[in-house]
């Protein structure tokens, strides 16, 4: 028995490391994805954020070191979970998966993370492969 | 009994009856009642006998307009002929409601494209009314897209014969070659005095500005009747204009914000319009704006069918705190000494009261320039002094210090001190830090910039001369970042509400106990953290303070209040202030953003306005967030607020006697 745990906690060990592959310096959403949260934030999330994220009376900055030092560590699909459960602050949650996921898209591009191929995903266990790394 | 009725109004007439009386023949044709925005009505069907009795007559329902539920409306309708005109949802799309049924007349929506899906502010309070009294009658909406429109108040359609097509591009003119669209609209209505339609302006929030370029908020003259431009105020001003030089180093040329947010106020009889200006480009650093900055922060005194500045007053200088002039001056006529006085009164985020002769801009009271601390913030050079009132006083607290603690209890009062040790504290003006600078997180501002007086300002009782005034006593954290220069060429941003206990939200948005960086998720000052203050303006005296209600539930549960006596503290949020005949409506009211249900507290509280007792309270389907109006049809008289919260999408709730 005892060894049979051992075993299992191994196993569990093994495949929590191995689902966070990759990190936000991966390149994982697209610049055209960006552009679409770009797009959402300005209807949705400038009024309180501020311009590019930068904070205002409403809102605190998304972008900077401070930012980033709340999120290090933590999972795109974290702030992907969070936003989609508190915000817009006015009406939580009315916005589509897409659409959120776009945003987090465009909070990584603000905060200089690359860009690649493939576009950031929707799936909230998929994001969670993601982890956000204030330095790469 | 016809003789004498006729005699006295001859009389009346013959001595000059005051300009300024409140809300006339039992409507509400501005948004603050009157052209001087006192938000009183003589009417008194309703009063202390029997508002006990009073129900809720009807309800509009906002949900469906926008795209998605407003919940924040801090809208205040209009009243003309029995018909209600406002402006719904994050769209403004403009409805007229028969006002004693709660009906639909019409909806007029304009699809401004592009133009209308980013803008400055979605946030509404409503239209302005034009009659020519000969049955031109019209509504005058700002669109979120910054678009000046002129309807017919029958109708709802477009006038064509005002601006093209009804319609007036309020980009045009700003000395900008381009304006982009989301930069600059308005939040509050135009108003219309002497045939002009003057039109103030809201930007984006300047915590941390991308740019000291930026749009101006000039103050724009439009004839009511064609829509023709009359003129600009350059609140900014330019090469060769009066107050150039307090723009130092050409900073003239690229700042910009300034604009008047608030709902402006103006005189008919006089023909001048008064206009409350806000803070420049930077809310919390002018290292990019050196001096005085005219006329940021000033009230400011229109000819209201030229344009041309009749008086002005500058209420800070340099600001660096974002306490923009952030209320509708309130005009009332008072006596003081003996002296019969048309004045104006503007209060403060700062929570002054600055009290003026109207006609001359003279200071009722000697208001005095007092040395101020100066900033240690590189790049920024502070004012050496600020205007102090030496009448009123103010009427909220002002600069931190540890006498404004919390001492509920010797444990909680040394945990305040050890978590107030961590802040830079000091009296009214200490300029925002640094962060970390001399080891403290950032400087602790009370008033806040989003506390004392706002944009619901005050309510004032021209037979009395009584000025009521709601105030709201937070404290936050205001620290100063090196900018990052991929991202703002300001040198200097402010770095936000930093030092706070938690991180992001988790469990409900902008949970009230997690925004305090008091013990244990309480309030760092001690309270009334809500209050309303009775101000004699014949005088300067307070007449009464009272606090605004209880304490919130969430310091209400809080383990370390057992016992405590919590009944008078306040709520954090500012009371929207209406005053009738008798009577003082006060429902707990907008916290500028509205809070989860229940949170913000849903009274409609009803005071004696003579001595601020309650008199009756009456539970709301949700929190007040736009400012009560009042107006009798057919023998009855109606209140009707808006109202909403997180989860309970706006409606308007009109409340009369059975």
């Amino acid at each position: 028995m005892h060894r049979a745990r051992v075993s299992i906690l191994y196993v569990v060990l093994c495949c929590s490391a191995a689902a966070v592959t990759r990190s936000v310096w991966d390149g994982v959403y697209t610049k055209e994805q960006a552009g679409r949260g770009l797009a959402t934030y300005g209807e949705e999330c400038q009024k309180c954020h501020g311009e590019k994220l930068g904070g205002g009376e409403g809102g605190p900055p998304m972008v900077g070191d401070e930012f980033l030092s709340k999120w290090n560590g933590k999972t795109a699909g974290d702030l992907f979970t969070l936003t989609r459960k508190s915000m817009p602050m006015d009406d939580p949650g009315t916005l589509s998966s897409k659409e959120y996921a776009d945003l987090v898209a465009y909070i990584l591009s603000v905060n200089d993370f690359p860009a690649g191929q493939k576009e950031l995903d929707r799936d909230v266990t998929a994001l969670n492969e993601i982890r956000i790394e204030a330095k790469r | 009994m016809k003789t004498p009725t006729l005699a006295l109004c001859i009389l009346a007439v013959a001595l000059g009856a005051p300009a300024q009386q409140g809300a006339k023949d039992g409507e509400w044709r501005f948004y603050g009642g009157d052209a001087g925005s006192t938000k009183y009505s003589p009417l008194d069907q309703i009063n202390a006998s029997n508002v006990k009795d009073l129900k809720i007559a009807w309800e509009w329902k906002a949900q469906n307009f926008g795209r998605r539920p407003d919940i924040n409306w801090e809208v205040t309708p209009l009243e003309v002929g029995g018909v209600l005109y406002l402006t719904v949802g994050t769209r403004r799309d403009v409805v007229a409601v028969d006002a004693v049924t709660g009906e639909t007349l019409w909806m007029y929506r304009l699809d401004e494209g592009p133009r209308g899906a980013v803008v400055a502010r979605t946030v509404n309070r409503g239209l302005a009314y034009w009659s020519d009294g000969k049955g031109d009658n019209r509504i005058i909406l700002i669109t979120p897209g910054f678009q000046l429109v002129a309807l017919n108040a029958k109708s709802g359609l477009p006038i064509a014969g005002f601006g093209k097509d009804g319609i007036i591009d309020l980009f045009l003119g700003l000395d900008r070659d381009v304006v982009k669209p989301g930069t600059i609209g308005s939040s509050s209505p135009a108003i219309v005095i002497r045939d002009t339609v003057v039109v103030g302006a809201a930007l984006l929030a300047g915590t941390a500005p991308p740019s000291k370029t930026n749009v101006p908020g000039y103050i724009r003259g439009f004839d009511v009747r064609t829509g023709q431009k009359l003129w600009t105020f350059r609140t900014i001003p330019q090469e060769g204009e009066f107050g150039v030089d307090t723009w130092e180093n050409d900073s003239w040329k690229y700042t910009g914000n300034t604009g008047a947010w608030v709902p402006l106020s103006g005189d008919e009889e006089l023909g001048y319009v008064y206009i409350p200006v806000e803070a420049p480009t930077g809310d919390f650093y002018g290292g990019t704006r050196p001096g005085n900055n005219l006329f940021s922060d000033s009230l400011v005194c229109l000819d209201a069918r030229t344009g041309k500045r009749i008086w002005y007053y500058q209420l800070v200088h340099h600001d660096i705190w974002d306490w923009d002039v952030a209320a509708p001056p309130i005009l009332l006529d008072v006596t003081v000494n003996g002296r019969k006085i048309k004045a104006v009164a503007q209060v403060t985020k700062q929570a002054f009261t600055f009290v003026f002769d109207r006609v001359t801009g003279q200071p009722v009271w000697p208001i005095v320039e007092r040395p101020v601390p100066q900033s240690t913030v590189p790049g920024e050079k502070t004012a050496a002094t600020q205007p102090f009132p030496t009448k009123p006083l103010p009427f909220d607290r002002q600069g931190t210090s540890i006498d404004d603690l919390i001492d509920f209890t010797p444990a909680l009062r040394e945990e305040a001190i050890k978590i107030a040790s961590k802040y830079k504290l000091g009296p009214l003006y200490t300029p925002p830090i640094m962060a970390d600078d001399d080891g403290k997180i950032g400087l602790l501002l009370l008033p806040h910039h989003t506390g004392g007086g706002n944009w619901p300002g005050g309510a004032a009782d021209p037979e009395t001369g009584m000025l009521y005034v709601a105030s709201l006593t937070n404290q936050d954290s205001l620290a100063m970042a090196v900018a990052d220069p991929k991202r703002s060429d300001m040198g200097i941003v402010g770095g936000g509400a930093r030092g706070r206990p938690t991180g992001p939200p988790e469990d409900t948005p902008r949970p009230a106990a997690k925004t305090n960086i008091g013990p244990q998720g309480l309030p760092l000052i001690k309270p009334p953290w809500g209050r309303i203050t009775a101000i004699d303006l014949n005088t300067g005296d307070n007449a009464w303070v009272a606090a605004n209600g209880e304490a919130p539930d969430y310091i209400k549960n809080h383990p370390a209040m057992k016992g405590i006596d919590l009944s008078n503290t306040g709520k954090p949020s500012r009371s929207l202030l209406m005053v009738t005949k008798t009577l003082l409506f006060a429902p707990e009211g907008n916290n500028l953003w509205t809070p989860a249900p229940g949170a913000g507290g849903n009274l409609l509280r009803i005071l004696d306005k003579k001595t601020g007792k309650l008199i009756h309270q009456i539970e709301l389907p949700a929190m007040a967030t736009g400012i009560p109006m009042t107006y009798m049809v057919n023998d009855r008289q109606f209140v009707v607020l808006a109202i909403g919260a997180i989860g309970v999408p706006a409606e308007l709730v009109a409340l009369a006697l059975p």
